[in-house]
């Protein structure tokens, strides 16, 4: 039986995780394909310079083994025969030179220098029915040519096995990684103290800045000085509270003489309460914290109620270092450790039920696996719901282990906290769901921990659903997981980049770090105390965390990713500490803690930190999203840091900015209008904004932007503001001119009248006008008036509507006056009438009045007018003026005061790289 | 130039898994001429840009683009096959209210409430066998929208935009119009879910005629524009300063770049959304009505680089005609239909309906038999149609599309998608076709796998392209 054979149909049955597996291949050939021409790009470079021409020739063989083959058998081939992929149908791997000659069940797969004899060739050619590969579909010819070409030529091929596949990865071949055993990867190994290892120039007291030490010097790379005292206040401050030190807490650090005086500003950091804030909201990230269910059927309430008390409990164990085993104990399982809420833990269950509200309650259950495995664990175990994990050591009975836990979980009715999950009476075990489909029930599963991680005859859960055992097992020095992810998300927030790359992967495919050593004592001397405290204490009073961030030209070159950790990061802001930041250099800042969820996005600068934000993951303002905030929906590994033009235009335009610039000014002005020292203004801004005195050279251009003349802005018409109402003397000799203009000032029931009684007295009676029509007064000499004024020189088009609805009395006389003409007159009874359009060229300051009167007699005289006004500036911009949307009872036009010169000045400070980027 | 776009995608690739470490490559993307996309194409693209024409509440196919004689037969009686379900109870045959006509060489018919959009039927190719998998309408918007039902999923527009970027650096690259609010699910119909937030749509209500309104924060009433010139000049000197005290850092400069693009922006994007700069004669043409105003804003902006418009009949669901269907879809057609056909010609005047792919569909069809009167919404009234989902009409124009064609039918009654059936997914696959990507190579790593707009479905409809 052929082995290829088989092969061929077992691919062209359909095979329902084809699809899924094709995607996870692709993205390899991606990967491959990025690297590769990178690398035939730098070859051919150097086969320019060569000279050596057996060096020519080998670039020339790898430039045709990385555009002709290499990409062919990515795309074609690994799919089914690559470690990437884990497959290796008939026992082939084809990707590496060592595998394609040693070849799998039919023997090599070529022949050097034979293409005649060579397996590939001949599957290739699809000539034998049962001998046809890619299974897919026939190679186009030039392909089949290219392979013929390489075989012929000898079949260079630069592969090699690859770099994590030990020598003993030939004898897996054919297994799947699911009976891998998991101790071979490093992250399902316990992490172990290197303390008291010898490490050959050593001088420094902490291992980790010893192991980094020692790697950098094997790269030969000079690791970088301690940055300066002014450079580690402001890191400290970022990274422990979020919030920028004030001027004289620089100075005072800066010119401190104590040498331990570097601990203490951290010690007393730890201690602020607003290192449990800055904390807290990191972990809000990995927990996926909304204050809102998402979509809500029929216009239910969406807030969840008590979202809020998660958040802070959340602070409050951050602040007081609740030990990091203790939070997941609570968080998965406080109805068992805190059951009647006595100290607060029960709202820790937020963790869990906080998610998006889903219609269907296996996703719920889904949402939960996600946050405990990728939050807490590193473990991607939620692709196991259809299938077993496509790499990792997770078979879909994990996901339904852990699915009958959640599923045996529910919230109480009268439970001492909303934010509660207690065990239900009758917990059950959960079945597999075949391919994650509802109807289609597999083996039933037992509620335990995760294969990989469990230990040798480990039982099943039998606690209640089994949610206290699962928090046991994740929070214990003994799970090789835990402290390791954890001390890699601290690492990240203090440090700027993530010793494992994937903050919430550690499964088979993601390397260990550069210096593994660092990540395994900082995490094995974690488990021994879960202090968050003393973990991030240890982490900012290392020489790695200290060292100044700026890049040598080695150290850039060799290591420009930084694994080495030769140097600091420069780190930009995140979104609260940007936010929270400009409310504090503006004396806006509220330091008030906890609470219900504030909105932050109104006109007016919300003066709580933005921990406090409302988040609603439904319709997340766009505010959030322009500056990068986690995506509220799951688990956030990490934040990203875009430069998109909408933050540059909040942050020059948005009126929040305008408040934050002007409350910024605000104390750098001087008390008394004296002459103004321009040079003591500007420099007062910038130790309140920047925490420095200017430079000189600062100094003199900020000094001259003071100086400079500003032109005030021209403010936009408000077009309610160009409308008036009232009343007055239409002259019976001269028809065209209206005398005696009589404002009407009160309103009341959506009308303009004369008095604040309704009649009012003669002569205006019944006079009134409203949104589309009026009366008119009693006098037959009188009008009422619909003024409206020009507020630029500019060509109005009115056309128009009147109507006379009565059938008694003589109908209401309609005229329209401007620059003393009159531009439309008409009688209307029991009739109406479209007018215009009517072109009418107005200076600024000129009127237009539409008067209606009452005929000669002064009853039944209710009138509708409706026109609209279209108006072209002398420059062409047109806009529409309508009597119906612009009519307003009194308002308050909204105040648009202009920023001043020192306004803007401290706005400019406000958005200024060194604001934003933290050393 | 490839090596440029493979950096972009290898150092992409490399850092999306962990999140944290992308700091530099979309900072790096700020400073390009116009803003790449992280995909290179995987096949010649047809289409450059979507105008997505989204007749939210579901649209009947049987009184638009699909007629069915049979209907007239069974009016009044039983249908000759059970009545699948659907979310409500449902009755008899119902014949539709309109009058069809054929239109143009083709001869394709369109109904009488589509008369404008009928008269380029020529150029449209009717799908008339999609199908979806529920005939609710918040899953059915997603699916359409996102391609997954109830998980949180990238909308296409944010696929697209990942994978294409924008012509246009001043402009975003994904737009969305409604008039008068948010149709159901709100703003997850183009939530950039786990892609990076600049992929989300910016959200519009055309229900604003003041450009200022338009668009957040484009405007600054407090200071002048030769102050604000001043103050961007003055912060380049202090930026400047900053970073000669620093060794390269990409970071830097795509930050301050990006004030000076936000300060170009905001004569640029109010230009491309002011129609009172278009002739009135083309005002005209489109007609009068938020539609119309959004259809000559899309118009304006696929021609200034941007990749996805998306425009919605308005908020809610104001094709969802459970009862007075003649009247309803006859009102609702009204405000679309004009624009449509406006929109077409004006595109197709320009050249650019080439490379411009049109799409215009509801989230489902609806029922060919009445649906039953219930208490609390259609009391008393037997004259609409329900819900459906195992049947109707989308329809595509431009973009490589073979136009005056119909593909796939559904059965006698118009109730079902019988022939060369086309699910939600396939039309996503083929899109993404014309646009230049095979929907299984547009993936993004997130959470441990490679997620795409098709997830493990998507059959791409070959007879399509021109």
């Amino acid at each position: 039986m052929s082995v290829l054979r088989s092969m061929a149909q077992i691919a062209s049955t359909v095979h329902p995780h084809v699809s899924r597996r094709m995607t996870v291949a692709t993205e390899y050939k991606l990967l491959l394909c990025c690297f590769l021409s990178v690398i035939s790009v730098s070859l051919s470079s150097d086969t320019l310079s060569g000279e050596n021409l057996a060096a020519t020739e080998e670039a020339a063989k790898t430039a045709f083994f990385e555009t002709h083959i290499r990409p062919l058998l990515v795309d074609h081939c690994y799919e089914c025969h690559s470690r990437e992929s884990g497959e290796s149908d008939g026992n082939l791997l084809l990707d590496s030179a060592a595998s394609l000659l040693k070849g799998g069940d039919r023997g090599p797969a070529l022949i050097p220098g034979k293409p005649q004899q060579s397996l590939l060739l001949r599957v290739v050619h699809y000539r034998e029915k049962d001998l046809q590969m890619p299974p897919k579909g026939k190679l186009s010819d030039r392909q089949i040519e290219s392979l013929r070409q390489w075989i012929e030529s000898g079949a260079f091929d630069p592969r090699t096995e690859p770099a994590n596949s030990s020598g003993d990865a030939e004898k897996k071949t054919g297994t799947s990684h699911l009976d891998r055993d998991p101790r071979t990867h490093w992250a399902f190994t316990p992490p172990v103290r290197h303390v008291g290892e010898s490490v050959p120039g050593a001088d420094t007291e902490d291992p980790i800045d010893a192991f980094a030490a020692l790697a950098a010097k094997k790269t030969d790379i000079a690791s970088n000085q301690r940055a300066d005292r002014v450079t580690l206040i402001k890191r400290l401050y970022f990274d422990l509270t979020g919030l920028p030190p004030s001027h004289s807490e620089i100075e005072a650090f800066a010119a401190t003489t104590r040498r331990d005086a570097y601990q203490r500003l951290v010690d007393s950091l730890l201690a602020s309460p607003f290192f449990g804030e800055r904390f807290a909201r990191h972990w809000l990230d990995v927990a996926r914290y909304a204050d809102t269910v998402g979509y809500a059927l029929g216009g239910k309430e969406r807030r969840i109620s008590g979202s809020h008390h998660y958040r802070d409990w959340t602070i409050r164990a951050f602040s007081e270092d609740m030990p990091y085993d203790e939070m997941i104990q609570h968080q998965l399982a406080a109805d068992r450790t805190d059951p009647d809420n006595e100290h607060g833990n029960l709202e820790a269950m937020g963790f869990l039920t906080l998610g998006r509200q889903f219609l269907n309650p296996l996703d719920t259950i889904d949402d939960r696996i996600d946050v405990i495995t990728r939050g807490l664990l590193g473990l991607t175990v939620s692709c196991a719901r259809c299938h077993d994990h496509k790499f990792d050591p997770i078979p879909t009975e994990d996901y339904y282990a852990l699915g009958g836990i959640i599923a045996s979980s529910q919230r109480p009715k009268n439970g001492a906290s909303p934010l509660m999950l207690v065990d239900k009476p009758n917990p059950v075990d959960s079945p597999v769901l075949i391919r994650g489909q509802p109807g289609n029930r597999g083996a039933v599963v037992p509620r335990r921990f995760l294969t990989a991680l469990q230990a040798d005859g480990e039982s099943r859960f039998t606690d209640g659903s089994g949610r206290k055992e699962l928090a046991q097992r994740i929070a214990t020095a003994e799970n090789p997981l835990t402290a390791r992810v954890m001390v890699n998300r601290v690492w990240t927030i203090l440090v700027g980049r993530p010793l494992v790359n994937s903050p919430s992967d550690f499964g088979f495919r993601t390397e260990k770090p550069a210096i593994p050593e660092v990540l395994d004592d900082l995490a094995a001397d974690f488990a021994t105390h879960w202090s968050i405290k003393k973990l991030v204490r240890r982490i900012v009073l290392s020489k790695i965390y200290q060292q100044s961030s700026s890049g040598n030209d080695t150290a850039l070159t060799k290591d420009p990713e930084n694994r080495l950790l030769a140097r600091g990061n420069r780190r930009r802001r995140d979104f609260e500490s940007l936010r929270d930041a400009m409310l504090a250099v503006s004396n806006n800042l509220d330091f008030s803690q906890g609470g219900e969820p504030v909105v932050i996005t109104g006109n007016k600068p919300a003066p709580r930190r933005t921990v406090y934000a409302m988040i609603d993951r439904q319709n997340l303002p766009s505010l959030f999203r322009t500056f990068d905030f986690a995506n509220p929906d799951a688990h956030s590994p990490g934040r990203y840091f875009t430069t998109v033009p909408q933050q540059a235009l909040f942050l020059m335009n948005s009126p929040q900015m305008m408040a934050i610039a002007k409350a910024t000014a605000t104390s750098a002005r001087p008390r008394t209008i004296t002459s103004p020292d321009l040079r003591s203004q500007v420099t007062s801004l910038f130790t309140q904004v920047l925490g420095r005195e200017p430079t000189v050279d600062e100094l003199q251009a900020s000094v001259e932007f003071l100086e400079e003349p500003s032109r005030v802005p021209v403010p936009n018409v408000d077009p309610r503001s160009l409308w008036s109402y009232g009343a007055g003397k239409v002259a019976p000799t001269d028809s065209r001119t209206i005398s005696e203009f009589h404002a009407f000032r009160h309103f009341q029931e959506n009308r303009w009248q004369a008095g604040p009684k309704f009649p009012t007295a003669f002569p205006f009676s019944h006079a009134f006008l409203g949104k589309s029509g009026g009366h008119t007064p009693s006098d037959p000499d009188m009008g009422t008036i619909r003024r409206y004024t020009a507020p630029r020189d500019e060509v109005i088009t009115v056309s128009g509507n009147v109507a006379h609805n009565s059938e008694q009395g003589d109908g209401v006389v309609f005229s329209i006056h401007a620059k003393g003409e009159i531009i439309y007159e008409s009688t209307q009874f029991h009739s109406s009438q479209t007018h215009g359009p009517h072109t009418i060229r107005l200076q600024a300051g000129e009127t237009i009045d539409f008067v209606a009167t009452s005929g000669t007699t002064s009853s039944f005289d209710s009138f509708g007018w409706t026109a609209r006004l279209q108006s072209t500036s002398t420059q062409g911009n047109s806009t529409d003026r309508d009597t119906e949307t612009h009519f307003s009872g009194p308002f308050t036009p909204e105040k648009t005061l202009p920023l001043d010169r020192l306004e803007q000045l401290s706005q400019i400070l406000i958005l200024s790289n060194e604001f934003a980027f933290v050393d | 130039m490839l090596n440029q776009h493979n950096r972009t995608r290898r150092d992409f690739l490399r850092t999306c898994g962990a999140g944290f470490g992308g700091l530099a490559l979309t900072d790096l993307l700020a400073q390009e001429s116009d803003w790449p996309g992280e995909v290179p194409l995987q096949y010649p693209a047809k289409a450059q840009r979507v105008i997505h024409l989204f007749m939210n509440g579901g649209p009947s196919q049987v009184d638009t683009f699909d007629p069915k004689s049979a209907l007239e037969k069974y009016h009044g009686k039983t249908a000759p096959t059970k009545n699948l379900r659907t979310e409500r109870p449902t009755g008899n045959v119902l014949k539709s209210p309109y009058k069809f006509r054929q239109y143009g060489e083709s001869g394709l018919p369109a109904s009488e409430i589509f008369t404008h959009t009928g008269a380029h039927m020529d150029d449209i190719c009717v799908i008339r066998s999609m199908h979806a998998n529920v005939p609710n309408h918040e899953p059915s918007l997603m699916l359409m929208n996102t391609g997954e039902s109830r998980l949180v999923r990238p909308s296409m527009g944010s696929w697209i935009s990942y994978g294409l970027g924008s012509a246009n650096r001043n402009l975003p690259s994904f737009v969305t119009m409604c008039p008068g609010g948010y149709p159901i699910k709100e703003s997850q119909n183009w939530q950039n879910a786990f892609l990076p937030g600049k992929y989300q749509a910016t959200y519009i209500d055309t229900n604003a005629k003041e450009v200022e309104r338009l668009i957040d924060h484009i405007e600054n009433k407090r200071v002048s524009k030769q102050d604000q010139r001043q103050q961007l000049d003055l912060l380049q000197k202090l930026n400047r300063e900053h970073a000669s005290l620093r060794e390269d850092d990409k970071r830097l400069d795509a930050r301050l770049d990006s004030f000076e693009l936000a300060y170009r922006m905001q004569s640029e994007a109010s230009t491309a959304f002011d129609i009172q700069r278009e002739p009135l004669a083309t005002r005209r043409m489109y007609g009068k009505g938020s539609f119309a105003r959004q259809a000559l804003i899309a118009r304006r902006l696929v021609e200034r680089g941007v990749r996805f418009v998306q425009l919605y009949t308005g908020a809610g669901q104001p094709w969802d005609s459970h009862d007075d269907l003649e009247t309803a879809h006859r009102g609702v057609a009204k405000g679309v239909d004009q624009a449509i056909g406006a929109l077409l010609t004006d595109l197709k005047r320009t050249g650019l309906l080439e490379s411009t792919l049109v799409l215009w569909g509801g989230e489902f069809g609806r029922t060919p038999v009445v649906e039953m009167p219930k208490k609390g919404s259609n009391q008393g009234k037997m004259n609409g149609r329900d819900h459906n989902h195992y049947g109707f009409t989308c329809w595509m124009a431009g973009g490589g599309v073979k136009g005056g064609q119909a593909i796939g039918a559904t059965d006698e009654l118009g109730f079902q998608a019988v022939e060369n059936r086309v699910h939600v997914h396939d039309l996503h696959a083929t899109m993404l076709r014309l646009l230049g990507y095979d929907h299984e190579r547009l993936t993004y790593r997130y959470a441990g796998r490679d997620f795409r707009l098709t997830d493990v479905h998507g059959k791409v409809i070959e007879d399509i392209f021109t």
